[in-house]
């Protein structure tokens, strides 16, 4: 296929490859390892903008026509996929024996496991079922030189030999392209039911969720927005500085038990009940929340993760928030108060600010974070600027076992080359 | 030899963020100990748990009768000190979500010591279940049983626990322990529901009427806290009970799908009846790791290839049903020649070439893990 207008960071792809199963995908890898080639995975492309600048143009090996179940046992609770197969068509799938694949990272429609895994997307179900590392059980995969290998099986506990499965985990592309993958799955509950709540601050929010896993609660999300975020989410008036959703996934009695515990909790802790949803509603609710952060309105956007320590998150909180106002920019905050991540985006007219302001604020926030004891990694941002920035920002010792790693892998640096952390 | 056993602090509780901060010489149960005024305790909860240590259940990416509904060690990890084969020290993970780079953490779980040796590790704590609640449930065949373990599994409830003992197993563990188990039967399973007090009824309703409808010879629900941990206890301790009933012995841990329990527990049984070997058997049913364990007197001329014999085609049965060598014990040496019948050649270079970027020169635990052309002092 040639005349794609195919772009990674404003990086034309000379030529795209669609391989339709995965022995093609294996001899299309090993003839542009055979000339030298480098190439870049693409699934639905809904994450290109994830990752620093490629160090050369790459053939783009799209995945699209490798999709499909590969095999589906609903009394084992596992399901296998080609790689380039959408989440939304898994997710019907599975509906029909009532089950489900508990991720939900942005953009379902689009997405494929092949990206969610590479780039090891998540979204608010991580707080109870975790992230692509706890589902993923088995893998096919092709290495930069056109060798299949797989690792793992169709098995919930597996320990023959090194866990492979964890390693091509959120390595974006950049150890082999896979061609299938298996997941352990989980039923649905027979009832969902969503709480909002609207708190002052997001200090107020996060100590909330304390209380709610102190008295026993056991919430499928607890997701912070800043008013910001939640208006352009329900497109109602803002109701609060920040707004704590809950949602509660089990059967009908137990839901309704939480919900009336947590409306007793959040009286007495200041919260004020905005909204309550059930079952129907909030899944609907729930599909738009995980694609918020990813939808803009067209103008320049700025997307952060940050990742602290829970006694830092609400500075961290504020800090991002007076990042926004300094910048004038319209600002969205979204907290996984679970696991004290914060996306940040941040949207302002086409070119207001020069590389120099933007890299010196994300260098403001990297240092923000890093004395909160997490890190902040730059998921979306102008590409002139990414010139300039490693947007990992990952400074560990163990980035020198990482590049052994991917040395051992691809010795020549075909895949995906300079996207992952320390340009590897 | 390098012990570990001198590095036996927990270093800190961190509620707020859920994590524990250990040495690699705790053992397991210390630290649910620990967590556990706060409601909190951490979940792997391999049955040795009294006496493993956290570095061990790394290495071994352990697992326990509740790594069903919760995970294996793997699962309640998030950073890990380790010190390399050249001596240096490394930060593995971050106590913050998401480190960026590879998942290294993941990759040193379960490892076997050939990566490096933990020296410190930040694990994941759970909140512990409002409730929990017991069902005891007897069957006049393993079929029926195995049956009923399936049909739990597809129904859309997870057991926090899901376990099967055969009847020689209840018959060792009666002896030892007088437990009060039902006997005369061929099978029974343990299913622990825990979570929402308002959740568990209708849960353990349903799951009973699925064990009635499986062929359960006799159900019991334990009606105090004394009469679970009772159950528990003689699961527990069952495999150390098999001790007073032969002089050796050898314990599977093979794992297969699900759906193919029934299946591949008749022909288990079998292939131990052709030969003569009496089998008693443990099972994460759960999970679809199994534990038969083959009863024997090493003293009899050839019994040693013998009993290997069986335990080789006893793999073989679970690997041709989409299983695999190991759940939780690991391949050690002793297994690491069979992982040709799981891995192609490459596949098996892969593992290599993750080794090789750790400890290049074989200097932590060599000859484990892989087939021996694989190590290079061979």
């Amino acid at each position: 296929m040639t005349g794609s207008i195919l772009e990674i960071d404003n990086i034309g792809v000379p030529r795209e490859e669609t391989p339709e199963s995965p022995r093609e995908l294996a001899r299309i890898m090993r003839e542009l390892h055979d000339a030298g080639t480098p190439m870049a995975a693409v699934g639905g492309g809904t994450k290109l903008h994830i990752g620093n600048l490629l160090r050369s143009a790459c053939v783009a090996v799209r995945t699209g026509r490798l999709s499909g179940i590969v095999e589906y046992e609903p009394d084992n609770l596992t399901v296998s996929v080609l790689a380039g197969t959408p989440l939304l068509e898994l997710q019907e799938t599975l509906r029909a024996h009532n089950q489900f694949l508990p991720l939900d990272p942005p953009l379902a429609e689009r997405a494929t496991l092949g990206g969610i895994v590479a780039c090891n997307s998540s979204g608010p179900l991580r707080f109870r079922y975790g992230t692509v590392r706890d589902m993923l059980i088995g893998i096919g995969i092709v290495h930069a030189d056109g060798t299949p290998t797989k690792a793992g099986g169709k098995l919930v506990k597996n320990v023959s030999g090194y866990d492979m499965c964890k390693l091509y985990t959120g390595s974006l592309g950049t150890l082999g392209i896979f061609s299938d993958l298996t997941f352990r799955v989980q039923p649905r509950s027979d009832a969902v039911a969503t709480v909002m709540l609207g708190y002052v601050s997001l200090r107020e929010a996060l100590e909330a969720t304390q209380a709610i896993l102190r008295a026993d609660l056991t919430p499928d999300a607890l997701e912070a927005l800043s008013g910001s975020a939640f208006a352009q989410l329900t497109g109602d008036a803002p109701v609060a500085p920040w707004v704590l959703l809950v949602r509660f996934g089990e059967a009908d009695g137990a839901v309704r038990w939480q919900v009336d515990r947590l409306r007793e909790i959040a009286s007495a802790g200041g919260g004020k009940i905005a909204n309550a949803l059930g079952t129907q509603e909030s899944e609907e609710f729930w599909g738009r929340a995980a694609s918020a952060r990813e939808n803009g309105n067209g103008a320049e956007p700025l997307l952060v993760k940050c990742s602290v320590m829970y006694k830092s998150a609400p500075d961290t909180g504020q800090f991002m928030a007076d990042l926004g106002d300094r910048l004038q920019a319209r600002t969205l905050l979204y907290c996984h108060c679970g696991s004290c991540i914060l996306y940040g985006r941040y949207e302002w007219p086409q070119g207001a600010y020069t590389e120099d302001v933007l890299l010196r604020e994300i260098a403001a926030l990297r240092r923000h974070c890093a004395a909160a004891g997490g890190h902040a990694v730059v998921e979306k941002i102008r590409s002139d600027v990414k010139r300039s920035l490693d947007v990992w920002g990952y400074q560990g010792p163990a980035i020198e076992l990482m590049r052994r790693i991917k040395h051992e892998f691809d010795p020549d640096g075909l895949l995906n080359p300079g996207r992952f952390v320390g340009g590897i | 030899m390098l012990s570990l056993t001198r590095m036996k602090s927990i270093l800190e509780l961190d509620f707020e963020n859920r994590q524990a901060v250990v040495q690699p010489g705790v053992i397991n149960l210390d630290v649910s100990r620990a967590a556990a005024p706060a409601g909190y305790y951490f979940a792997p909860d391999p049955s040795s748990q009294m006496v493993s240590t956290i570095g061990g259940n790394l290495a071994e990416n352990a697992g326990g009768p509740h790594c069903l509904k919760y995970g294996t060690t793997t699962n309640h990890v998030t950073a890990l000190e380790v010190v390399l084969p050249s001596g240096n020290i490394m930060e593995l993970g971050s106590r913050a979500s998401d480190c960026p780079g590879y998942d290294l953490v993941g990759v040193f779980t379960g490892s076997e010591g050939t990566l490096g040796v933990v020296t410190r590790a930040v694990l994941k704590l759970s909140r512990l279940p409002q409730s929990a609640k017991t069902l005891l449930a007897a069957f006049g065949s393993l079929k029926d049983a195995c049956d009923a373990v399936s049909s739990i599994i597809a129904c859309g409830i997870i057991p926090a626990a899901l376990e099967m003992m055969d009847r020689r197993m209840i018959a060792a563990v009666e002896a030892a322990r007088n437990a009060g188990l039902p006997t005369n039967v061929d099978a029974v399973l343990i299913i622990e529901l825990d979570g929402l007090t308002a959740a568990l009824p209708q849960q353990a309703d349903h799951v009973a009427n699925l064990c009635l409808q499986s062929g359960c010879k006799e159900l019991r629900v334990a009606k105090s806290e004394e009469e679970r941990q009772a159950i528990w206890k003689s699961r527990k301790e069952a495999f150390g009970t098999v001790g007073r009933m032969t002089r050796d012995l050898y314990m599977h841990d093979a794992v297969v799908p699900r759906n193919r329990l029934s299946d591949v527990v008749s022909r288990i049984y079998e292939c131990a009846d052709r030969a003569g070997v009496p089998l008693a058997s443990l099972a994460h049913a759960g999970d679809g790791n199994l534990h038969p364990i083959l009863l024997f007197d090493i003293r009899k001329e050839g019994e040693e290839e013998r009993i290997m014999s069986l335990v080789h085609e006893m793999l073989k049965i679970c690997v041709d049903a989409g299983g695999t060598l190991s759940g939780e014990h690991g391949i050690g040496s002793e297994k690491c020649e069979y992982m040709d019948m799981l891995f192609s050649a490459a596949d098996l270079t892969a593992m290599q070439r993750l080794r090789v970027a750790f400890n290049p020169d074989e200097l932590c635990n060599p000859g484990k893990i892989l087939p021996s052309r694989f190590h290079s002092y061979c």
